[in-house]
């Protein structure tokens, strides 16, 4: 961030001023002072300030609204402030921030596809879900922004502390029961017919796509359930997922818009989602097409280390700026069990990984919320205090913020496989509190491909992640929506390919090899287009035939080597090396074993090393040992190393540094006994942080 | 029915006692695991075996499903079988949706789903071993509700569990106007340096330090956390109290009269 001339990291933490007694505030604001941070992250809940219908209460009948005198304060002690007004905020304050009022409006309620409100299971009291799409519902926000956005807009920086806003939260929750469960209210139709429209250039172009004879958009009905086997019908369903993302990123810039119409404007915006790893239908590019940047959230235990990696891989690649919108400190009542010592193993394997800001929250406890690190009366709790204090001091004194790593291999979630998946996908809230497994609720049909796609991506995308893992060669995870200077920088890239693959995806992947850098797909080379029609841009343009036999199982006793250029496994061939321009496609033809963690991950270690064996990348860490993960932060050489210890098993390392170089640890102070490589003990999950110093 | 007030508070909370107390809920697992079966008509479309993950082999058409599970439960040698029908989760939020109603609290709304799912059992949703599957989590929204409309309107409820004697998960409840809406642990009376040598005798410490703070207390359950697991996974909750009060492993003082009447 860069306010007043100065340039200061995005290190916050959540205070709810409307949850703590107004004469706390300048206490709970001096120990946040006191802690390192800088700024403060606050929600504006609408249903608090909004007393009586279109009558609002800022402060006049009780001091605890009075969000100008909060805000003052936080200027005084020198706190900055991202605000967040919602409409939804979440917060587990009831009805999520919105009024009763708002939230029974027959004109706003979203529907499903049974013509049902869409109720959200929340705690104390569900609650209809409003619709995105409904002008009303804009009507009825554009009332509250319009006594809030004046108050705001006088607090803007410079000047004023306001240096951040987040619109809503967790947006696509709309759709959380499942791919044909909302929006089918009038307005939402109507918000599909526009997006095809925007799709399509004519009419004629979705009958081409659709194989149907429409004469105009209007006519076309939403899908309410996926019904059909084969693959000609399956744009149509393709579309329903797009739409829905087109939806998530509509809704976000009418709410900007609504907001920098009234005098906020000049600051960033950004939305949040609690889910650590983003999935559709929220899409990060899309998101920030209209804001500034999406933030994730994070409530995972130790154990969840993976998950909480390829987030952090993840949104570091993608984003504009990796943000940590919920770092968790303490949870909700009827959230995770988390202690406190997930939660600073977890936030330490997210900076680890690459956000480069973050949020605690909660910062300071409130209602319905437990196990923070200050109380409503300003007190501290000494683990979680004493911790974040420590972490501040230590990002501060290394410049974390400013420290860039080398990575040179790009893994590719490839979305429109994703859109498949989600659309064959029924699992929901409910499935779960049953505890009815996901993958029994995955549709298995095949749609006529060579394999059922929405089965075999996940577990080969899996296979490439932990091969990649195993493998110790730095990568970093992104999706197929990056365009071609965000690939650019990257050595390789490694995008699963089944049957079908768009046009543009297609021509993006020519582009990035033409120009020399190294594709490797497989095990299908497209051979349709996102229209399931013949589109063969790829394979024709690299030279490669698709195969359609059945694709062998890369074991121990059918090892995968390479030879002539020609991808063998056990003696068959099965894919190919082609040089293309100044790049080269690397065509794996091939079945990896399923791999759910790294020790299963032999075969796809030996695949990915093979794969990438001609650009002769470095590996960072100890080779030797699978189970530590080590990251090094720092372009020529490395001045803050992170490692971890994945397992709940002691690990010894040896770390590899120059022989001049002193390491110190930074969390501890000490200096390790002697110059150049280290054997480092690992407990079971610890973690370490080493200052380099030469 | 009692319910949740919209305005209810979680106050003075202390995160390990509240997790603790988690952690005693029974979940849907066994050393043997569960297989999962998603059936259309007469045919199973998809199987999963919860320790060995997808089970294409188990798919293909079936004569009837008290058979099939049964035949499966034993054959595969897991702990229960259940057998769904694809679409009941579909079925079952759109009836929860159209049966909402604004007054329903989530304990309530959560109910339609048990409730509609006993409709459908045996019918779309089969079980077996058939005791199996009331043993989650909706079986504690039932007994929940059941004791929160024994209690009299203006409650306060304790219930502290003890690890050898220190105080390992402690939940207060204060009922106001006749609804649920103020929820504490034993945080809030911490400063009162309340000691335990014994709990079977000084939980009586924990009652006054309440009476003091909060009010005279309503109802007070005491126990251990290995007799609390115990009756967390008991088939037989009723029989399971009335057994453990006579041995002194779980203490039921005060309790009101609606309340004795049931324990007997």
């Amino acid at each position: 961030m860069k306010v007043e001339g100065e340039k200061f990291p995005l290190y916050s933490g959540s205070v709810d001023y409307w949850r703590i007694p107004a004469d706390k505030w300048s206490q709970v604001l001096e120990r946040i002072a006191g802690m390192g941070f800088r700024i403060i992250s606050t929600a504006i809940p609408w249903n608090v300030h909004e007393i009586a219908q279109d009558l609002f209460d800022f402060g006049t009948t009780d001091k605890q609204r009075d969000i100008e005198g909060f805000l003052n304060l936080c200027r005084e002690r020198g706190l900055y402030a991202l605000i967040r007004p919602g409409p939804c905020v979440d917060a587990e304050i009831t009805y999520y921030g919105f009024p009763k009022r708002i939230l029974y409006d027959p004109e706003i309620q979203a529907l499903s596809a049974y013509g049902t409100k869409v109720i959200v299971p929340a705690v104390p009291d569900p609650f209809p879900m409003p619709s995105y799409a409904s002008e009303k519902f804009y009507e009825e926000v554009s009332k509250f922004f319009d006594v809030i956005c004046p108050i705001i807009a006088r607090n803007l920086a410079p000047g004023g502390p306001i240096i951040g806003v987040q619109i809503d939260n967790d947006l696509p929750r709309i759709f959380m029961n499942g791919p044909f469960s909302a929006d089918y209210s009038s307005h939402a139709v109507r918000w599909y017919h526009e997006f095809l429209t925007s799709k399509y250039p004519s009419i004629g172009g979705l009958n081409r796509a659709y194989r149907t004879r429409y004469a105009e958009f209007e006519e076309i009905e939403p899908p309410r359930a996926l019904a059909t086997t084969e693959r000609e019908a399956l744009p149509r369903y393709i579309d329903w997922m797009e739409y829905q993302e087109y939806y998530v990123g509509l809704a976000l810039s009418v709410l900007a818009s609504l907001l920098w119409s009234r005098g906020v404007r000049g600051i960033p915006t950004y939305h949040s989602t609690r889910s650590t790893i983003p999935r559709l239908p929220l899409s990060v590019s899309r998101t920030e097409r209209e804001l500034d940047f999406q933030g994730v959230g994070l409530f995972l235990a130790r154990s969840k280390y993976d998950s909480i990696r390829r987030g952090a891989l993840y949104l570091s690649t993608v984003s504009r700026l990796p943000y940590l919108s919920e770092s968790g400190m303490g949870t909700w009542p009827w959230g995770p069990g988390l202690q406190p010592s997930d939660q600073q193993f977890a936030m330490l394997v997210g900076l680890m990984y690459g956000f480069r800001g973050f949020n605690t929250h909660m910062l300071v406890e409130r209602n319905r919320w437990l196990g923070s690190p200050i109380s409503p009366a300003g007190e501290t709790d000494d683990i979680q205090f004493t911790f974040l204090k420590r972490l501040l001091e230590i990002l501060e004194s290394t410049q974390f913020h400013t420290l860039q790593r080398n990575v040179p291999v790009l893994l590719l979630r490839n979305l429109e496989y994703e859109r498949l998946h989600q659309m064959c996908n029924n699992s929901n809230w409910l499935t779960q509190l049953l505890g009815i497994p996901d993958d029994l609720l995955l549709n298995n049909r095949t749609f006529s491909y060579t394999e059922t796609i929405q089965k075999a991506y996940p577990t080969l995308w899996d296979g490439f992640y932990w091969g990649l893992t195993r493998s110790k060669i730095p990568f970093a995870i992104g999706d197929t929506d990056m365009d071609q200077p965000a690939l650019s920088p990257y050595r390789a890239l490694i995008i699963p390919s089944f049957d079908f693959m768009s046009v543009e995806l297609q021509s993006k992947i020519i582009e990035y090899v033409e120009r020399g850098g190294t594709a490797i797909l497989g095990p299908e080379l497209p051979y349709l287009g996102t229209d399931m029609r013949g589109c063969t841009v790829l394979s024709e343009r690299a030279g490669i035939q698709t195969t359609t036999t059945r694709r062998p199982l890369v074991g121990l006793h059918d090892p995968f080597s390479f030879k002539d250029d020609k991808v063998r496994v056990g003696n068959r061939t099965a894919g190919e090396i082609k040089s293309l321009g100044k790049g080269k496609i690397v065509y794996l033809g091939i079945t990896l074993p399923p791999t759910s963690n790294r020790d299963d991950a032999i075969e796809a270690e030996t695949v990915m090393t093979k794969s990438l064996k001609h650009l002769k990348l470095s590996v960072v860490g100890d080779a030797q040992n699978p189970s530590v993960d080590e990251i090094h932060w720092g372009v020529r050489a490395p001045n803050v190393i992170f490692q971890v210890n994945a397992t709940n098993q002691p690990q010894s390392v040896t770390l590899k540094i120059a022989k001049r170089a002193v390491i110190r640890d930074l969390w501890t102070g000490e200096q390790l006994p002697q110059k150049g490589p280290q054997e480092i003990e690992l407990k079971a999950h610890e973690f370490r942080i080493f200052e380099v110093v030469r | 029915m009692r319910r949740l007030n919209e305005n209810y508070e979680f106050v003075a909370f202390d995160t390990s006692h509240w997790f603790n107390l988690f952690s005693t809920l029974p979940q849907f697992t066994g050393d043997r695991g569960i297989l999962f079966l998603l059936y259309q008509g007469s045919e199973i479309l998809q199987a999963y075996h919860s320790l060995q993950g997808s089970r294409p082999d188990l798919t293909g058409p079936f004569s009837s499903p008290p058979i099939v599970i049964e035949q499966m439960q034993q054959r595969e040698d897991v702990d229960a079988v259940f057998l769904v029908e694809q679409g009941l989760v579909v079925y079952l939020i759109a009836k929860m949706q159209a049966a909402f109603t604004p007054e329903m609290d989530i304990i309530q709304y959560l109910e339609l789903a048990q409730t509609s799912l006993e409709e459908e059992f045996e019918r779309r949703f089969h079980v077996w071993p058939k005791e199996f599957w009331n043993k989650g989590l909706f079986n504690l929204f039932q007994r929940t509700r059941a004791l929160l409309d024994e209690l009299p309107p203006d409650h306060i409820c304790i219930l502290t569990v003890f690890e050898e004697n220190t105080i390992w998960a402690s939940l207060i409840i204060q009922g106001v106007d006749g609804q649920v809406r103020r929820i504490t642990t034993t945080k809030a009376l911490e400063p009162l340096g309340i000691t335990i040598s014994d709990w079977q005798t000084d939980y009586s410490k924990l009652l006054e330090v309440v009476a003091q703070k909060m009010g005279t207390p309503t109802l007070g359950v005491f126990t251990d956390d290995e007799t609390l697991r115990f009756l967390m996974r008991s088939e037989a909750p009723l029989k399971f109290i009335q057994q453990a009060r006579r041995t002194n492993q779980i203490i039921v003082e005060p309790i009101p009269s609606r309340i004795r009447n049931r324990l007997g």
